[in-house]
C-alpha cells in the first residue's frame, strides 16, 4: 500500500529557515551578476536586445541577446566562438560543455542572460598566449581521446574540471565522472588514459 | 522557444512579486524549463529567475534535522562528505542522477519538481497527452509504447513516470517543503507534494502558481545512517531508472525496529511503500523477508504491456537495497 | 628518413582537433548568414490539407516561410531523385557479386514538398527562414498544419516480404548451391533460429547541417559529408549546373557512420532557400529531427537453419534474412552475401528479402551489412556448438576455409583462426567453465562468450594529387574524408614513407568536391582506395623525378637507365647500386617541384566500376572478383556480467584480434577498431530506435532515451592486430578497419549473456527487461 496523497491544503510553515546561512557551496554562484543594467521592475522584454558582459577567456566581451538566447548560441552565433560545439541542444550530450565561474555545465541549457557577468572559459582559452597547450589538450592529442573530434572541446573542459573538483582518484571514478561528455566515435578509453596522464602530472 | 519577459528579482518578495503579476515560470538551474521551454511543452510568458537569490544557497547538518536551499546544487550537496557518512541515500540518489554538468546546474529545489520524460508529453507531434493537453487523451495508453512507463500510481488518463531520483529518498525519510507563496508561508509533507494523475494529470503538485520552494527539511533519524539508493538502469551512467529504491533501516539486533522504503522509475509520483516497511517492521531482515517486501511494494502494481518487468525488477532492487542497507547497519560498506 | 607505416603516429589534425580550431560545417558562417529551421509532419501517411503559417510568419526574427508552393526553384531538384531506385546511376550494376540496391545519392527517390503526400512521421512540410537560429526554430514550431490522415505502418511484416532483383544467381539475392535439405537430413544437430535486431539510428556528435551560399550563379555549400564528390555532382544535376560552379566544403566531419553520404532533401531545402532569400542560409537539423530527415539502420529479421554433424562440420546452412524498407524505395543492406562467405558448407541457401513499412528510406549504418546478420550467425553458431557439446572456438576452427564456398575462390589472405588463438591468449579463454551459469563474483553472474568478426574488402578508383617541392614539404589533395578515420594523418604517413620526408612535412587537404576523385567515406574503403592513389602519386614523382636526372650530364644518377632506378623510402637507387635521395634529386631539376595525379585502379575494377565511382557513385570491386575472395577478419571475446539484484548487464572486459592486411597508422587503427567495439557494445546492449505503432513515429528521437555507451558503461578493451600480408587487394596491402570492430561484438555479448545465465535473447538490444 501506497503512501495516501491527501488534496491540496492550505498552509503557512510552522518555521522558516530563510536568512540562515548555508556557507556549503554558496560558491559555485560568486561572479554572476543578476541585474542588467537594462532591467527595470518590469522585467527584460521578449524582444528586447539587452546588452551582457561576460568575461570570456579574461577577455571582457559585451553582446546584445534576447532573453532566450542560450550561452552556447551566444558564443558561437553572437561571438563567434566556434570551438564549443553543438550536439544536442538538450543537455543530454556534453559537447557544448564550458566552464561556467570555474564549473563546467552545458551551455546549451543556460540562458546567457542569466548568466551576465559571470566567467566563462571555452576551448579556446586553454592554451596559453605563446600557444603552448594546456596539459589536458597535449594529452588528449597523445592519447588519441577522440576520432572525429566533434565531443572534443567539451571532453576536455569536462576533463579538466573532473580533475579540479576531485573527481578523478581512480578509473571507475573518471569513468563516472566523465559520463556527462558522450563520444560517439567510442575512444572513452583513450579519454580515461588522458585524464589519468595529467592527474598525475605525466603531460605538459 | 517562445520568447519571453525574463525578470531576475534580487528578494524574495520581489519575485514573488514579479511572479504574481507576470503569471510567468520560475527559473532555476533551468535543466527542466529551458529544456521544455526548447520543445514548445512549456511556453510560458515570463521567467522569473530566482538564482540571485542567493540566500537559497547552501545546506548544513544539525542535530536534529538536515536543511536544503531550494537553490542548493546538487553536484555540491552530493559531494558534502559529511552528508555522505549521515545520510548516505541523500547523496547516492544526487549523484547517480543526471551527469556532473548538469548537477552543477540543477538546484534541488527545481530538482523535486522535474517534469516526467515521457515522450507523448515531451513531443508536441502527439495530439494526445491529458497532461500537455488536459482532455486530449493518452498517446501511451491509446496503443503506445509503455516499456518506460509506470506501474504504480497510473491512471486512465496518464501513466507518466516520475523521472527523478532524490525525491525518492525525500519521501522515504519524511522530509517537508517550505515554501512561499501568494498565500505566504506553508510547510508542506514531501509526501504531499506530488498528486498521481488521475483525471488531471496536468496537475501534478499542490504548489500553486508563483509559490516558491524556499527549503527542504529532512528529519535525523537512525535508519538515515544505513541507508541506501540502488538504482537499476540499462547504461552504466548518465540514465534515468529503469527501477530504483530508496531505502534505510534501523536494526535492534537482529529485528527491524524502522525502514524506510521508497521506489523509483516504477511510479507516477515519488512512492513511499508503506505496507512493505510495515511488513518488516519487527522482524529480522534476510533475504527471504527483504524480497518478501519487495513483492508487497509491489502487490498493487498495475502492469501495461511495455513495462511489467518493472514489478519484478523493481521488487529485486528493493530487496537489493535492503541487504546492502543491513550491511550498513552492521558496520559495512 | 624513418618509415611511417606501421607505426604508432599521433593525428595530424590533432592540435586543431584539441584547440577548437578544427572547423566543421556549422562553424563557417559567412557573412549576412540567416538561419533555416523545418517543420516536419507529425502524421505518417496522408494528404497535407492546409498549413497556417500566419503565427510562424508573425514571430519577430522571422524573415520568410517557404511551404511547397513558395520555395521557388524547388521543382526542379526532383529530377534527379525521381524514377524509382536512383541506384541505375549510383550502384554498379550486374557488375560485382555485392551489389546494393538503393535510392541513389539522394538517400530517399521521393523528394518531400513536391507534392501534399505525406509518406512518413517527420516529413519536411516547411522551411522557415529567420534572423536568428532561434527565432527560426519558434516560427518552425508555430506553423499548424491539417492533415488527411491515412492508415500507416511503422513496424515491417516479416511475413509480407518479397525479394529485389532478377531473381537468379547471378544476382546474388537469392542463390542455392548443393542442397539444403539433404544436408539437414544428414546433420546430427541442427539450429533452426530466428534473431531479431530493431531500428537504429547513427546519431553522430555533429548534428546534421546545411549551409548555402550563392554568389550569382556558382553555389557554395558547406555541409558535413562522407562523400563530397557525390554531394556535389548531385547538386550540380539537380539545378543544372557545371559541377564547376558547386563548391562544396567538408574539412571535418563530426562522425558519420553512414548518415551523412547523401544528397539529403535537407540540403537541398537550404540552397533554395538561400536562392529565394539572396543570402546565405545556414540550416542545423535538430536532434529529433534527425531521425527522419536522413536515414537508419532498418529492422531485421534473420532466419538460420544451420546442420551440423557430429564432428561439427555443417551439412546445411540456411540464411534469409528480411529487412525493412520504405513504400518508396528498395533499399537492401545484402548481408546474406557476407554470411555465406563465412564457414565451408557443401549445401548453402540464401535469400536476400525486404518487407515494406511507412518510413523515410533507410540506408548504411556502421556495418550495414554485418552488425545485424553476424548477430544472428554467431548467435546461431553458439547455440550449435552447445547443442554439439563442443567449444564454441573449435566450432569455428573445424568449419574454417581458405575458399569462399559459393565463388570457390581462395581468399586472398584469411587468418580467422589466428585472430582466435591470439585473443583466446590475451582474454583467458581457457578459463572458462562451460556450464552455464557456472562462473559468479559476489553478486554477479558471469558468463563468456565469443564471436567471429569479418568485414568484407571493399576497392574503389581513386586518384590523388600530389606536389612535392624541394624545400622539403608536400603537398596532398584528394576528395577523401576524415570522419574520425585518420584519414588526414594516414595519407601524410603514406607520403612521407614513399617520399622520405617528415610526417609533418606533408600537408594533406581533403574535403572539397572539385579534388581529385576519391571514393566515398564508407564500407570501410578510403585507406585501401585513396591510399593507393597516394602511393601511386609518390612512386610516379620518383619515376619522373628519376627520368629526369638520369638525364642530365651529371649528378649521382646520370646516365643511369631510368627504368632501372626505384623509388625506396625517399630514396632514387638504381640497380647498379647508385643512388640519390630523392629531395636532391628534384632540388637539382629546374622547377624544383613536381606534381602528380596518382591513380589507384585494380584489375577486378570495371571501366563500369571506375565510372560509377568518378559520379560520384560507389563503384567497388569486390570483395568477391573472379579471382579472389577479399575480406578482414577477427574474432572477439567478452566477459559479461548480470548482477543478482538489479538484473543490470555490464561488459567488464572486450578483447579483439584483428586480421586487416597493413596497419597503416597503429594509434588511430587502434582507435577505430575499439571505437567499432564500443558500437557493438551499443548494438547489443543499448541501442535501438522504440516505435509508436499506432501512429507509426519513431518515438525515442534523442540522446538521452536512445541510449548509446556513455564513458562508464566501457573498461577494459583490448585489440590486438595482427600482422597480415595481402598483395592483391591493393599495392598497400589494406583491407580497411573502420567497420569490423563492430561486426562480432553483439553476438559475442549475447552468447555470454547466455553463459552467465542461461537466458537466449535471440533480439538487440538485450536489455534489464530481458533479465528478470
Amino acid at each position: 500500500m501506497s503512501h495516501n496523497k491527501v488534496p491540496p491544503r492550505a498552509g503557512i510553515s510552522r518555521r522558516s529557515f530563510l536568512g540562515s546561512t548555508g556557507a556549503v557551496g554558496a560558491v559555485l554562484g560568486a561572479g554572476t551578476q543578476h541585474a542588467s543594467a537594462q532591467q527595470s521592475d518590469t522585467g527584460v522584454a521578449p524582444n528586447s536586445q539587452p546588452k551582457i558582459e561576460l568575461t570570456i577567456n579574461g577577455k571582457r566581451r559585451t553582446l546584445t541577446v534576447e532573453p532566450r538566447t542560450t550561452l552556447v548560441e551566444a558564443l558561437r552565433d553572437n561571438l563567434g566562438l566556434t570551438g564549443t560545439k553543438i550536439g544536442c541542444n538538450q543537455g543530454q550530450c556534453g559537447a557544448c560543455t564550458i566552464l561556467l565561474n570555474g564549473n563546467r555545465v552545458n551551455s546549451c541549457l543556460i540562458l546567457a542572460l542569466s548568466v551576465n557577468g559571470a566567467k566563462i572559459t571555452t576551448v579556446e582559452g586553454l592554451a596559453n598566449p605563446d600557444g603552448s597547450l594546456h596539459p589536458m589538450q597535449t594529452a588528449f592529442a597523445e592519447h588519441d581521446a577522440f576520432q572525429c573530434g566533434y565531443c572534443t572541446p567539451g571532453q576536455i573542459l569536462s576533463a579538466i574540471a573532473c580533475i579540479d573538483e576531485g573527481h578523478a582518484g581512480s578509473a571507475d571514478e573518471i569513468r563516472e565522472y566523465m559520463s556527462g561528455n558522450l563520444c560517439r566515435c567510442g575512444a572513452y578509453p583513450n579519454i580515461v588514459a588522458a585524464v589519468e596522464a595529467v592527474r598525475d602530472g605525466k603531460e605538459g | 522557444m517562445r520568447n519571453f519577459t525574463y525578470h531576475s528579482p534580487r528578494t524574495l518578495a520581489d519575485a514573488l512579486d514579479a511572479a504574481r503579476e507576470s503569471g510567468g515560470d520560475i527559473l532555476a538551474g533551468g535543466t527542466t524549463v529551458v529544456d521544455l521551454m526548447k520543445i514548445g511543452v512549456r511556453e510560458p510568458a515570463a521567467l522569473v529567475d530566482i538564482t540571485g537569490l542567493t540566500d537559497l544557497e547552501g545546506h548544513e547538518i544539525g542535530p536534529n534535522s538536515i536543511r536544503f536551499g531550494a537553490l542548493a546544487r546538487m553536484s555540491v550537496v552530493a559531494n558534502d562528505q559529511e552528508l555522505v557518512a549521515a545520510a548516505p541515500v541523500l547523496t547516492e540518489s544526487l549523484w547517480k542522477a543526471a551527469s556532473p554538468q548538469l548537477r552543477n546546474v540543477a538546484r534541488l529545489g527545481g530538482n523535486i519538481l522535474q517534469r516526467t520524460r515521457c515522450p507523448y508529453f515531451r513531443d508536441t507531434a502527439y495530439a494526445q497527452c491529458n497532461k500537455r493537453e488536459p482532455g486530449s487523451g493518452c498517446a501511451a495508453l491509446d496503443g503506445g509504447e509503455t516499456s518506460h512507463h509506470a506501474v504504480l500510481g497510473g491512471s486512465s488518463s496518464c501513466v507518466a513516470k516520475y523521472p527523478g531520483d532524490w525525491a525518492q529518498a525525500l519521501i522515504a525519510f519524511d522530509a517537508e517543503v517550505h515554501t512561499q507563496g501568494p498565500g505566504g508561508r506553508r510547510t508542506i509533507l514531501f509526501a504531499d507534494l506530488h498528486l498521481m494523475p488521475g483525471d488531471t494529470p496536468e496537475v501534478e503538485t499542490i504548489l500553486q502558481q508563483g509559490e516558491i520552494v524556499i527549503e527542504i527539511t529532512v528529519p535525523v533519524v537512525p535508519a538515515l545512517k544505513a541507508s541506501h539508493y540502488l538504482k537499476a538502469r540499462d547504461r552504466e551512467s548518465y540514465a534515468f531508472a529503469s527501477a530504483s529504491a530508496a531505502v534505510g533501516i534501523e536494526l535492534d539486533g537482529d529485528t527491524v525496529r524502522d525502514v524506510r522504503i521508497a521506489l523509483g522509475g516504477v511510479a507516477t509520483t515519488p512512492w513511499r511503500a508503506s505496507a512493505a516497511e510495515d511488513s518488516l517492521k519487527g522482524s529480522p531482515l534476510t533475504e527471504a523477508t527483504a524480497r518478501e517486501a519487495g513483492r508487497i511494494a509491489f502487490a498493487e502494481a498495475q502492469e501495461l504491456e511495455g513495462s511489467a518487468y518493472k514489478i519484478k525488477l523493481g521488487a529485486d532492487v528493493v530487496a537489493g537495497a535492503l541487504m546492502t542497507a543491513k550491511s550498513r547497519a552492521n558496520g559495512g560498506k | 628518413m624513418a618509415q611511417t607505416i606501421n607505426t604508432a603516429v599521433t593525428r595530424t589534425d590533432a592540435p586543431r582537433k584539441v584547440t577548437g580550431t578544427a572547423t566543421y560545417a556549422a562553424d563557417f558562417m559567412p557573412a549576412g548568414m540567416l538561419h533555416g529551421a523545418l517543420a516536419t509532419s507529425s502524421v505518417a501517411v496522408g494528404t497535407l490539407t492546409g498549413m497556417d503559417i500566419s503565427k510562424a510568419e508573425a514571430e519577430p526574427g522571422v524573415l520568410a516561410v517557404f511551404t511547397r508552393e513558395t520555395l521557388p526553384d524547388y521543382k526542379s531538384v526532383k529530377g534527379f531523385y525521381a524514377g524509382g531506385p536512383g541506384s541505375a546511376s549510383f550502384w554498379p550494376m550486374n557488375e560485382s557479386q555485392l551489389r546494393s540496391y538503393s535510392a541513389g545519392p539522394g538517400s530517399a527517390s521521393f523528394w518531400p514538398m513536391e507534392d501534399a503526400r505525406i509518406r512518413y512521421a517527420g516529413q519536411p512540410i516547411a522551411y522557415v527562414v529567420a534572423e536568428t537560429a532561434a527565432a527560426a526554430r519558434r516560427g518552425a514550431q508555430l506553423i499548424e498544419a491539417t492533415y488527411d490522415i491515412a492508415e500507416s505502418t511503422i513496424a515491417m511484416d516479416p511475413a509480407d516480404s518479397f525479394v529485389i532483383g532478377a531473381g537468379d544467381d547471378s544476382d546474388g539475392m537469392v542463390i542455392t548451391k548443393g542442397d539444403v535439405a539433404e544436408g539437414l537430413s544428414v546433420a546430427t544437430q541442427i539450429v533452426d533460429s530466428e534473431y531479431v535486431t530493431p531500428f537504429q539510428h547513427h546519431n553522430p556528435m555533429e548534428m546534421f547541417s546545411a549551409t548555402a551560399e550563392w554568389r550569382g550563379d556558382r553555389l557554395t555549400v558547406w555541409m558535413p559529408s562522407q562523400s563530397v564528390k557525390t554531394l556535389r555532382s548531385g547538386i550540380a544535376k539537380a539545378y543544372d549546373m557545371s559541377e564547376t560552379s558547386v563548391r562544396v566544403i567538408s574539412p571535418f566531419v563530426g562522425g558519420a557512420f553512414g548518415s551523412k553520404a547523401g544528397v539529403t532533401p535537407y540540403t537541398m531545402l537550404t540552397i533554395a532557400a538561400a536562392k529565394a532569400m539572396g543570402a546565405p542560409v545556414r540550416l542545423i537539423v535538430t536532434r529529433p529531427q534527425m531521425y527522419t530527415v536522413a536515414t537508419f539502420r532498418p529492422e531485421s529479421v534473420q532466419r538460420f537453419r544451420i546442420g551440423a554433424d557430429a564432428a561439427g562440420k555443417l551439412t546445411a546452412f540456411e540464411h534469409i534474412e528480411i529487412s525493412q524498407t520504405s513504400q518508396f524505395d528498395a533499399v537492401v543492406n545484402p548481408g546474406t552475401h557476407i554470411t555465406r562467405a563465412m564457414y565451408a558448407c557443401p549445401n548453402i541457401h540464401t535469400e536476400q528479402r525486404l518487407s515494406r513499412s511507412d518510413t523515410n528510406s533507410g540506408g548504411f549504418m556502421r556495418a550495414p551489412n554485418e552488425m545485424q546478420t553476424f548477430f544472428g550467425l554467431e548467435s546461431a553458431m553458439d547455440e550449435l556448438a552447445i547443442k554439439l557439446g563442443m567449444d564454441p572456438v573449435e566450432l569455428r576452427r573445424v568449419n574454417d576455409t581458405d575458399r569462399h564456398p559459393v565463388a570457390d575462390v581462395p581468399f586472398s589472405s584469411r587468418s580467422l583462426m589466428e585472430s582466435y588463438d591470439a585473443v583466446a591468449d590475451s582474454f583467458g579463454w581457457a578459463n572458462r567453465t562451460p556450464e552455464v551459469g557456472s562462473m559468479t563474483d559476489g553478486d554477479w553472474l558471469v558468463g563468456y562468450g565469443c564471436a567471429t568478426a569479418t568485414y568484407p574488402t571493399n576497392i574503389l578508383a581513386s586518384n590523388a594529387r600530389v606536389r612535392m617541392h624541394s624545400t622539403g614539404e608536400a603537398y596532398i589533395e584528394l576528395a577523401a574524408h576524415d570522419v574520425g578515420t585518420g584519414t588526414y594523418t594516414i595519407m601524410a604517413q603514406i607520403a612521407a614513407a614513399r617520399l622520405g620526408l617528415p610526417v609533418e612535412a606533408c600537408d594533406v587537404v581533403m574535403g572539397e568536391g572539385d579534388m581529385p576523385v576519391a571514393p566515398l567515406a564508407g564500407g570501410s574503403t578510403t585507406a585501401a582506395s585513396a591510399g593507393s592513389a597516394v602511393h601511386d602519386a609518390c612512386l610516379k614523382i620518383g619515376r619522373q623525378i628519376a627520368a629526369q636526372v638520369s638525364a642530365m650530364s651529371e649528378g649521382p644518377l646520370s646516365g643511369v637507365d631510368p627504368a632501372a632506378i626505384t623509388l625506396e623510402n625517399g630514396v632514387l637507387k638504381a640497380s647498379g647500386g647508385q643512388s640519390q635521395p630523392l629531395i636532391e634529386a628534384l632540388a637539382s631539376t629546374a622547377t624544383g617541384q613536381i606534381e602528380v595525379i596518382g591513380e589507384f585502379r585494380h584489375k577486378a575494377m570495371t571501366d563500369q566500376m571506375i565510372k560509377t565511382t568518378f559520379q560520384g557513385g560507389y563503384g567497388s570491386a569486390g570483395p568477391v572478383t573472379p579471382e579472389m575472395a577479399m575480406f578482414a577478419f577477427g574474432a572477439e571475446m567478452v566477459e559479461v556480467r548480470v548482477h543478482r539484484w538489479t538484473h543490470e548487464i555490464r561488459v567488464p572486459r572486450l578483447h579483439g584480434a584483428f586480421a586487416a592486411g597493413t596497419i597503416l597508422n597503429r594509434k588511430t587503427a587502434h582507435s577505430q577498431l575499439m571505437g567499432g567495439m564500443i558500437w557493438g557494445i551499443g548494438s547489443a546492449l543499448h541501442e535501438v530506435t522504440e516505435i509508436d505503432t499506432p501512429r507509426a513515429r519513431f518515438l525515442n528521437t534523442n540522446i538521452a532515451e536512445y541510449l548509446i555507451p556513455v564513458n562508464a558503461d566501457v573498461r577494459e578493451i583490448r585489440v590486438e592486430m595482427l600482422d597480415e600480408r595481402d598483395d592483391y587487394v591493393n599495392p598497400l596491402g589494406v583491407k580497411g578497419i573502420g567497420e569490423l570492430g563492430i561486426v562480432g561484438t553483439a553476438a559475442a555479448i549475447a552468447n555470454a549473456v547466455y553463459h552467465a545465465t542461461g537466458k537466449r535473447l535471440r533480439h538487440l538490444p538485450i536489455r534489464t527487461s530481458d533479465m528478470v
